[in-house]
């Protein structure tokens, strides 16, 4: 999709000033909208997520004043309607079809992976690399009673075990792409 | 990991492209305005990437899931961890990698099997088994071992046969494509898939090169090698462009494990000509 993707300061400081008062609260606002704006068309099927976020952006911002003066409600909502336009914009150009799917790598390929993960488990707290160990090792056998199980024993419910193992995950990911970077190893997908 | 609820199944169905588009722009504003609904949407996320990955991903799902979810780097991405965590797993095969704690005093290892409820399940069983090992050794010579699994294995082939013959659309099935396998793991895993108690038959779509062979003939053995049954006189069809040899199997004949398929024509000595072979796995 061409866009134009030039945007003033002036606009800029405008849009973030329309989102709150605070720029540091502005600024938080910014980057959850257009976090949200990329899962949403990533959702649609787009593969340029990044791109019509910031453009739908871009338009909201370029909109200045008047729009900033007299709309009235959740601007979240408002960038939520110029999005739909982009993507109806980006359908009717974009080629109908999809990439396959990516195949899976190898195991030889996952062996560097594979040393930054152990790496990484080994530099969580104790609890937690247990709690996330044992987590997929049900999950790998489809065991959602264990998990209820695994659950009661640390006194929450099977949503926030879930929740928890997440964060663990988020924060293992983070710390396996950070050890990929420093071996020199590639994390691009192929 | 089955979805819990019908807010879990939402977001599946959101993940996947399967909403309308009414429902579709209802989960989108949610996304824009709910912070509880985003950090739901990415576990969700998480979840259906292991699925994927760990193979408990029924057909559909898959389908959806490659057409519609893996479509950016930052998803592959996710794929390739949860890959790695996959074969992590399966390399640690059971206990976990040594805590960095102080080293327990040498008694604690046997008080602790002493505590261990398996303990006290093991010596009865013990006993048990000593007790009636004499009879189980009679039971099991040769003689009576082979006539009745002969016997069981050629009564399961007629079921099978017969089933697979009649066509009958009528009991609840579940249906997994899978494509000849280079070797184990080296397709990417086993394709598992879980069958809930009120399906009563797995129907294989087994993807065969187009070819000459006029009837087919499958042989399941569990992946150890183990063979089960034989079923002859299948056909291949055509379907979008593909060919595919079915092979229905009634889901009481599957416990939850893996198995293989050697698919080939048959020779004249009875023999698998151009044999493939496919792998999947079960969970009940």
């Amino acid at each position: 999709m061409k866009t134009d993707l030039t945007l003033t300061n002036e606009q800029f400081q405008k849009l973030l000033a329309w989102l709150d008062t605070d720029p540091e609260r502005a600024g938080v606002k910014y980057e959850a909208i257009r976090r949200r704006l990329i899962a949403i068309f990533l959702n649609r099927g787009c593969h340029v997520p990044e791109e019509l976020a910031d453009e739908t952006i871009n338009r909201v911002a370029r909109k200045g004043c008047e729009l900033m003066e007299g709309y009235q409600g959740d601007p979240a909502r408002y960038f939520y309607g110029v999005a739909k336009k982009i993507f109806s914009e980006h359908m009717r150009k974009a080629k109908k079809r999809r990439p396959d799917p990516p195949p899976m790598v190898s195991n030889a390929e996952l062996e560097p992976r594979l040393n930054c993960l152990d790496e990484c488990l080994d530099a969580l707290d104790p609890e937690s690399r247990e709690l996330i160990l044992d987590y997929y090792r049900e999950q790998k056998q489809a065991k959602i009673v264990s998990h209820k199980e695994m659950g009661k024993k640390l006194g929450i419910n099977a949503g926030a075990l879930r929740a928890r193992t997440h964060r663990i995950r988020a924060k293992l990911e983070k710390c396996v792409r950070e050890c990929l970077d420093r071996a020199g190893e590639s994390n691009d997908i192929n | 990991m089955n979805p819990q609820n019908d807010e879990e199944v939402l977001r599946r169905e959101y993940l996947l492209g399967r909403l309308s588009d009414q429902a579709r722009e209802q989960v989108e504003e949610r996304l824009l305005g709910d912070d509880d609904f985003v950090e739901k949407l990415s576990t969700t996320e998480d979840g259906l990437i292991d699925d994927y990955v760990f193979g408990t991903l029924s057909g559909n799902d898959r389908k959806s899931f490659e057409k519609n979810f893996v479509i950016n780097d930052e998803r592959r991405r996710k794929m390739q961890f949860a890959q790695s965590l996959d074969v992590y797993l399966d390399k640690l095969d059971g206990p976990l990698p040594s805590t960095p704690t102080e080293a327990p005093p040498w008694w604690e290892t046997p008080l602790k099997a002493i505590r261990s409820y398996k303990f006290w399940v093991a010596v009865p069983a013990l006993g048990l088994l000593l007790f009636f090992a004499p009879r189980i050794y009679r039971w099991l010579q040769p003689h009576d071992q082979i006539s009745f699994v002969q016997t069981h294995r050629a009564r399961i082939e007629r079921q099978i046969a017969e089933f697979n013959k009649s066509n009958d659309q009528s009991s609840p099935a579940q249906e997994l494509v899978l494509d000849p396998s280079a070797g184990l793991r080296d397709g990417g895993g086993i394709k598992r898939v879980t069958v809930p108690a009120d399906i009563k038959t797995l129907t294989l779509k087994l993807a065969v090169p187009s070819s000459s062979e006029q009837n087919y003939r499958a042989l399941v053995a569990t992946v150890e090698g183990i063979e089960m049954f034989g079923i002859d006189n299948l056909k291949q069809e055509v379907e979008s462009g593909r060919t595919f040899v079915q092979l229905k199997i009634p889901t009481e004949f599957l416990d939850t494990g893996d198995y293989q398929v050697q698919l080939g024509g048959i020779g004249p000595d009875a023999q698998l000509t151009n044999p493939v072979r496919y792998y999947f796995g079960v969970i009940k």
